[in-house]
């Protein structure tokens, strides 16, 4: 039953910048990648990091992503020793809440991670793109005889007062944490990563629960207590791509990235596969009358119209004359004869119109923000209606992006 | 609720007959339509009929069937009673390894004895159809027929060879079989497929092996149409037997008609297959694609036109791909030229390489050839 190191992955969020996307998922089990939902990336990383005990913690909409991992075969995870657990609050004998906060989430979860006698939990969030060995986390974290390891990336020191920012000294220790600084001192940025030794998060954990105006927050309250009170915390630099994928824009550009030979993460690192549970589909097919380029198209799809520079998704239909560029089109939706569909997110079973016309140019002026429009899940566009730039359409209303 | 049969696959019959592509693996393991093998329009049917009990016989060859299937949970067979049950050659001193089909069913008279079914449903791998295994087997059981077997009436244009054609009762009762005749248009032929039921097929292994009979069709349906009521229902939707590496790569180039693959695909049940893992499939932007099945895993920068690729196929830029079946991992150079061209897994074509066969004789490379 002991386990070296399990992880516990936060899937309760809301994910509310996603709007209509995540009006019925929680923000893991969205869409990415042709195939892929954002879970997979860190459910895959466990497990080519030889991490085989996972516990999802999920609370906001979380029928879709248990559906979705089921009992972990896809990634591997059905073992009969740990493998993948769901952990949704639950009723104890002294109290019952929601979690307040992912650090509250582990909290109430600590019998689980004791059950496995675990040495170290790895803390890891569900809403990033990204190919990473933990297991090398571990070492280095072990190494440098740490009690707690964050995962940093370097960014872009204009964008650092965007994210949590780790100062450190020369050999990576980290001696303050900044969160969102006016004027940061580093570029490293925390990935939301943690690897803790058990014993020593426990403890901080309890004594937050006992602080009443906590958030219970791990970037809030546990990461600044432990600093305070002079343990060994460590930044662990990670090199490579990385990518929050937490808003609208966020979630198209990732995916705009994976038609550019460089930055494509699924190509990268081909050994390192990202699992998915999908369906069993024929391959795709590609009429006469069909126009590819520079596109990704997975399986069960059909496509006789213009495809460029876009994501396509299981068994879309893309009928003769339609065209679909600089877009992401999710499983299902069906796409009539010259519709037309640009800069957008279509999701899961829609179904657009002959003729219409969704979403608008990029502006010709390279600094302004391309204008994205969303099609939430089983809207049906009529013929010849168009959607304009910036859009969020959902079956029952429609609001501007803000 | 289960169907009441259980269903045995032969994997290995018809290899001899396409050795070129069966050399290094069973029928059953061959790969068809981008992803698919042979074995999986068996064993689906027999899913979605829900047959709780499937038996899968391999002689030889058999490595790469025996990675395909696994467990038997793609095809929802991996149950801790019943479900998928392979049996590879069982050479037991006094008898050594089985010749033939009433030896192998010999060899599992246990498991077929055992079996808590009164039907059993018996299948090769050469022929591709989905059906709906309840229909014959009602057809079986309202006839009364000792022995039903699978028929298909030829459609106008179909002509083949080595075919074994039958004559029928007004009632559907087989009255005369001939065996490797050339077959036309309207002419009932066999598919390799039949239902019987479970006590009568261990008399009748008992019986041939009492008489050293040797083959199923010609010592002992042939020879006792007569003392057996050997009935034929016939399936009339899209069928397609491969016994020839002509057939297989006509077979293979049909279902690029999107409404084949309606009926073949969907029609009475989705086609399961082990699931693969690639990355969905990225074209270039000179990609240039017509007409074609292309599944995940491939990376297109070239063209690509009434086509078949399986997964993880490379089209390098300038590369043109028509008429052609590349399976997979096939490598296609720079400025390479392919036309009628079967490749197996893991070919490669270097760079401004150019094979032409014809529609007749489409032009077969080797596993792991490097041209």
């Amino acid at each position: 039953m002991q386990k070296e190191c399990i992880a516990m992955l936060l899937a309760g969020g809301e994910g509310s910048r996603l709007g209509v996307l995540t009006k019925n998922r929680a923000k893991p089990a969205v869409y990415f990648g042709g195939k892929y939902r954002i879970i997979d990336f860190t459910l895959s990383n466990c497990v080519n990091s030889r991490i085989d005990t996972v516990g999802v913690l999920t609370q906001y909409q979380p029928h879709e992503l248990n559906d979705y991992i089921g009992n972990g075969q896809s990634w591997d995870l059905d073992r009969a020793n740990g493998g993948i657990h769901i952990l949704p609050p639950y009723q104890r004998r002294e109290a019952s809440d929601w979690y307040t906060g992912t650090a509250n989430a582990i909290a109430q979860n600590i019998p689980f991670i004791d059950r496995y006698k675990a040495e170290y939990v790895l803390i890891l969030s569900g809403d990033h793109i990204y190919k990473m060995n933990y297991y090398r986390m571990l070492e280095y974290h072990k190494e440098k005889g740490a009690d707690c390891t964050i995962a940093v990336i370097e960014v872009d020191i204009k964008e650092a007062s965007r994210f949590g920012i780790m100062n450190t000294k020369e050999d990576n220790q980290i001696y303050e944490f900044e969160e969102k600084p006016k004027e940061p001192k580093s570029n490293k940025a925390s990935m939301g990563i943690y690897i803790f030794c058990w014993d020593k998060l426990k403890h901080y954990l309890e004594l937050d629960e006992k602080c009443d105006n906590s958030a219970n927050d791990f970037g809030k309250n546990i990461i600044p207590a432990m600093l305070a009170a002079g343990e060994k915390m460590y930044a662990y630099p990670f090199y490579g791509y990385w990518k929050d994928v937490g808003t609208v824009e966020s979630l198209w550009e990732a995916q705009m990235d994976l038609l550019n030979q460089k930055e494509n993460i699924l190509t990268s690192d081909m050994h390192w596969t990202i699992y998915a549970n999908s369906p069993v589909r024929l391959p795709h097919y590609i009429s006469s009358k069909a126009k590819v380029d520079n596109c990704i198209i997975t399986e069960g799809c059909s496509i006789s119209g213009n495809i460029s520079s876009s994501v396509i998704f299981q068994g879309v239909t893309v009928e003769e004359g339609a065209s679909v560029s600089n877009s992401i089109i999710l499983p299902g939706a069906y796409i009539k004869k010259q519709a037309k569909i640009q800069n957008a997110i279509v999701d899961e079973n829609t179904v657009i119109g002959e003729m219409s016309c969704i979403g608008e140019a990029a502006p010709e002026n390279t600094e302004k923000s391309i204008p994205l429009t969303v099609i939430g899940r089983n809207v049906h566009i009529q013929d010849s209606e168009a959607v304009e730039g910036n859009m969020m359409v959902d079956v029952d209303h429609r609001e501007v992006i803000s | 609720m289960n169907l009441n049969a259980i269903g045995i696959i032969f994997s290995n019959m018809h290899d001899e007959e396409m050795h070129e592509i069966t050399g290094s693996r069973t029928m059953g393991a061959l790969p068809f339509g981008g992803k698919y093998r042979l074995v999986d329009f068996a064993l689906s049917n027999m899913r979605n009929s829900s047959v709780a009990s499937v038996g899968i016989v391999a002689k030889s060859n058999y490595q790469s069937l025996l990675e395909h299937l696994g467990s038997g949970k793609e095809w929802d067979l991996a149950r801790k009673r019943e479900g998928l049950f392979l049996f590879p050659p069982y050479g037991r001193s006094s008898a050594g390894i089985y010749k033939n089909k009433i030896e192998a069913l010999n060899g599992i008279m246990t498991y077929i004895d055992r079996s808590r079914y009164d039907y059993v449903i018996i299948t090769d791998c050469d022929t591709i159809c989905n059906m709906d295994w309840e229909e014959p087997l009602s057809f079986h059981i309202t006839q009364g027929a000792d022995i039903t077997v699978i028929s298909y009436k030829l459609k106008a244009e179909e002509e083949r060879k080595k075919e074994t054609v039958y004559s029928l009762s007004p009632e559907g009762l087989v009255t005369d079989m001939k065996i490797s005749q050339t077959a036309k248009e309207s002419d009932i032929i066999g598919t390799n497929m039949w239902i019987t039921g479970k006590q009568f097929l261990v008399s009748m292994i008992q019986e041939a092996m009492a008489y050293s009979l040797t083959d199923i069709e010609k010592d002992i349906f042939q020879k006792n149409l007569c003392r057996y009521k050997i009935a034929a229902w016939e399936y009339n939707g899209f069928l397609r037997k491969i016994n020839s590496l002509n057939d297989y790569f006509k077979a293979n180039m049909d279902i690029l008609e999107p409404e084949a693959r309606k009926v073949l695909f969907y029609n009475h049940g989705p086609v399961y297959t082990k699931v693969m893992d690639e990355i969905p499939v990225r074209y270039g932007h000179k990609a240039k694609v017509s007409h074609s099945l292309i599944a995940d895993g491939c990376l297109i920068e070239g063209q690509v036109e009434n086509s078949i690729l399986f997964s993880a196929v490379t089209v390098e830029k300038g590369a043109v791909v028509k008429d052609s079946i590349l399976m997979k991992g096939t490598y296609v150079g720079e400025n390479a030229i392919l036309q009628y061209v079967l490749s197996d897994k893991a070919v490669t074509f270097s760079n401004g390489r150019m094979l032409v066969g014809c529609e007749q004789q489409p032009i077969y490379v080797n596993k792991g050839s490097k041209l």
